[in-house]
């Protein structure tokens, strides 16, 4: 009975598991000259159920600075909300403003999720869980952006004019813009 | 034997594992009207003596949402070393401690920024950070939470008042109340 009991809880841990996808970043899409060990740093992400866990890893960026990083999504028209942060970017009738960068134009609509501080070595993470998402396919990419405070949150360097650069992309993934990850929302 | 080396390996994983200690915010010693659900907020730490880290869990529910908040470790003491982990020390220049009043209580203090709690559309954020490895040694501290980021970073907004205020500290509710934290 024990054994059959472990058997099953080991398969209902195996199902509640959804495997994660790493990714690399690329630089820009507006600046091209921010150092990162490419080699080392990543963004992994994974879906279970109506939930997307994303972790943002930077190795041997700027010591001591924010990045906030965030989801560029390719659409058309977006919701208002992702989970439970609010979407930006959007236009009348929520649609998703034309951008040219890289060469290529594309409509995008962001969520900003959080915010990497780097330590002493150019080091730091984020991790956040977001859900309950609407199903559906996404069409992404993953950004890290030259400061905090971009998108309408309060308290970062887009606050009353601080900084004035900090909605640049400094690190993108996959890249170049406009190349995405598609996640899908059962 | 299986069941002994079933027993043995628990027991080492246990060892390994340090409990962590959970704190209550109490409300900031610059801000004091600022919201935050109090009984479901907290900031959890816990020491793993073999590697000499500190790990710090920082939650923050029903705060203001859409929020930058920036997490620091205010130390109090006479002298500092100049890192705390991977992480730069904020004191004066001959590495004594920085002397503040705050709530009527004046204290010397070295100050270690440690990250960002970036909140949803609730109010809610969570942060974490491993710190290490530290020096050996009994630290008295507070945790505090300022609204706003950007002191001793790049990229955020400025550190000068009316600026990056403490909101919250812990334990609070005066500045001064420490918690002990020792690394072996």
């Amino acid at each position: 009975m024990k054994k059959i009991f472990l058997i099953v809880a080991a398969l209902l841990s195996v199902g509640s598991a959804f495997a994660a996808t790493t990714q690399k970043w690329t630089a820009g899409w507006d600046n091209f000259n921010e150092p990162l060990n490419y080699k080392k740093s990543k963004v992994t992400w994974s879906v279970a159920s109506t939930k997307l866990t994303v972790t943002y890893t930077l190795v041997g960026a700027t010591p001591r600075k924010l990045y906030q990083v965030d989801m560029a999504f390719f659409c058309t028209t977006f919701a208002s909300t992702f989970g439970q942060f609010p979407v930006g970017g959007l236009g009348t009738g929520n649609t998703c403003q034309s951008l040219t960068r890289q060469g290529v134009t594309a409509s995008n609509a962001y969520v900003e999720l959080c915010v990497v501080a780097t330590d002493l070595n150019g080091n730091g993470s984020c991790k956040v869980v977001v859900g309950t998402i609407a199903a559906g396919t996404y069409n992404v990419e993953f950004r890290a952006l030259d400061g905090a405070g971009a998108g309408g949150l309060s308290g970062g360097a887009g606050n009353d004019g601080f900084g004035g650069d900090d909605d640049n992309a400094d690190f993108q993934s996959p890249g170049p813009f406009g190349t995405t990850t598609t996640i899908t929302i059962p | 034997m299986k069941r002994i080396f079933a027993v043995a390996a628990a027991v080492a994983f246990l060892a390994g594992m340090a409990s962590a200690t959970s704190q209550k915010w109490t409300a900031g010693w610059d801000s004091f009207g600022v919201p935050l659900n109090y009984t479901k907020s907290s900031v959890s730490w816990s020491v793993a003596g073999a590697t000499k880290k500190l790990t710090v869990n920082v939650k923050l529910v029903g705060g203001m949402p859409n929020n930058l908040y920036q997490v620091a470790l205010n130390f109090f003491c006479a002298t500092f070393p100049s890192t705390f982990g991977q992480f730069p020390t904020e004191e004066n220049g001959d590495g004594s401690c920085i002397s503040i009043s705050r709530q009527g209580v004046s204290q010397s203090i070295a100050e270690v920024e440690l990250g960002v709690v970036l909140t949803d559309m609730n109010g809610n954020g969570s942060f974490s950070v491993v710190i290490g490895p530290v020096a050996p040694g009994t630290y008295s501290l507070e945790f505090f939470v300022r609204n706003g980021v950007g002191c001793d970073y790049i990229g955020g907004a400025p550190c000068e008042p009316p600026y990056s205020p403490a909101d919250y500290q812990s334990p609070g509710p005066t500045f001064g109340d420490a918690t002990t934290i020792t690394v072996p």
